[in-house]
């Protein structure tokens, strides 16, 4: 009985906990992650045979992830030597890259379709 | 009143010649087409490009060709992949109509001529003819297939293969000029 309570207990304060981390705008949220240099997250949609945005310019760290919104199969790969590739992307499919310098990428697939990371 | 009547055929003539002249497809004077008979000149028109690739990829030995062939194969069998899930959602079975058929009539052609083509001849054969054919599919999506489907849906698929299609014509010119530099 006084174990059950402990648990009931715990459970709220687990709640109040949670709610409160809650209780900060999106923009407070960008700022502390951006003071506490935690890996910034970015976003290239594959669609119409084009990466969107083409160029990105991003920190050393940060995270990049492409998603495919187009009706054919698309990858991501590094122009030069080959560096890194994503597998092939079916529709929908998604594939996430720590950047840590500056490249030319291309879809080995569709070789007209090319894009840029730029490090800042 | 006279001065009208002119002016309206010169127009007309200003819209229609250039569409007779850019594609052999269109040369059936416009023919007003269903979904049905839309849905069948699409699939027919992947379908062609399917039957291209595959001889590339019986005939060549280049990597780039291989490669390209290879593209081809892939995307229009996913284009035929979506039509077909499409025309079944929609309930409609896709008909036989004068474009599918000169479609069907000229890929025929085309095969055969790729196939009577040497080793030495054929890569570039295969190239030229990928660049004239994406060229006219893509006047005969843009200036028929699009206006004239009633389907949302339907013309929407057909505006996302438009981009695709685009990109074919870039990559077989890209491939060409590998051609020509030789
Ligand atoms: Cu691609």
């Amino acid at each position: 009985m006084k174990g059950q309570l402990g648990l009931i207990q715990a459970v709220v304060l687990l709640f109040v906990i949670s709610s409160l981390a809650g209780c900060t705008t999106p923009e407070e949220r960008a700022t502390t992650l951006q003071k506490s240099s935690i890996v910034r997250m970015h976003t290239i949609v594959i669609q119409q045979m084009k990466f969107t945005p083409a160029t990105l310019t991003l920190n050393e760290g940060d995270t990049v992830t492409w998603i495919n919104r187009d009706i054919v199969v698309h990858n991501v790969t590094e122009e030069t030597n080959k560096e890194w590739a994503s597998p092939n992307l079916d529709t929908a499919k998604s594939w996430s890259m720590v950047v840590s310098k500056s490249s030319s990428y291309f879809c080995t697939i569709h070789p007209v379709m090319k894009g840029t990371l730029n490090t800042r | 009143m006279k001065n009208i009547t002119s002016w309206r055929t010169i127009c007309l003539a200003f819209v229609l010649v250039p569409l007779l002249y850019v594609s052999p497809i269109l040369a059936q004077k416009n023919p007003k087409l269903t979904d049905a008979e839309i849905a069948s000149a699409a699939v027919v028109a992947n379908q062609s490009d399917i039957a291209f690739a595959a001889i590339a990829q019986q005939k060549s030995k280049n990597a780039e060709v291989l490669k390209f062939a290879e593209t081809m194969a892939r995307d229009h069998k996913a284009v035929i992949d979506q039509a077909v899930a499409l025309v079944t959602k929609l309930k409609v079975t896709p008909k036989d109509n004068a474009v599918s058929r000169k479609l069907k009539a000229d890929a025929t052609k085309t095969q055969k001529m790729l196939r009577a083509k040497s080793a030495r001849t054929f890569d570039k054969a295969y190239v030229d003819n990928e660049v004239g054919y994406h060229k006219a599919v893509i006047a005969a999506v843009e200036t028929v297939l699009i206006p004239q489907s009633s389907n949302g849906e339907l013309k929407a698929l057909l505006q996302n293969v438009v981009p695709a299609l685009k990109s074919h014509l870039e990559h077989a010119q890209m491939v060409q000029k590998m051609f020509a530099s030789k």
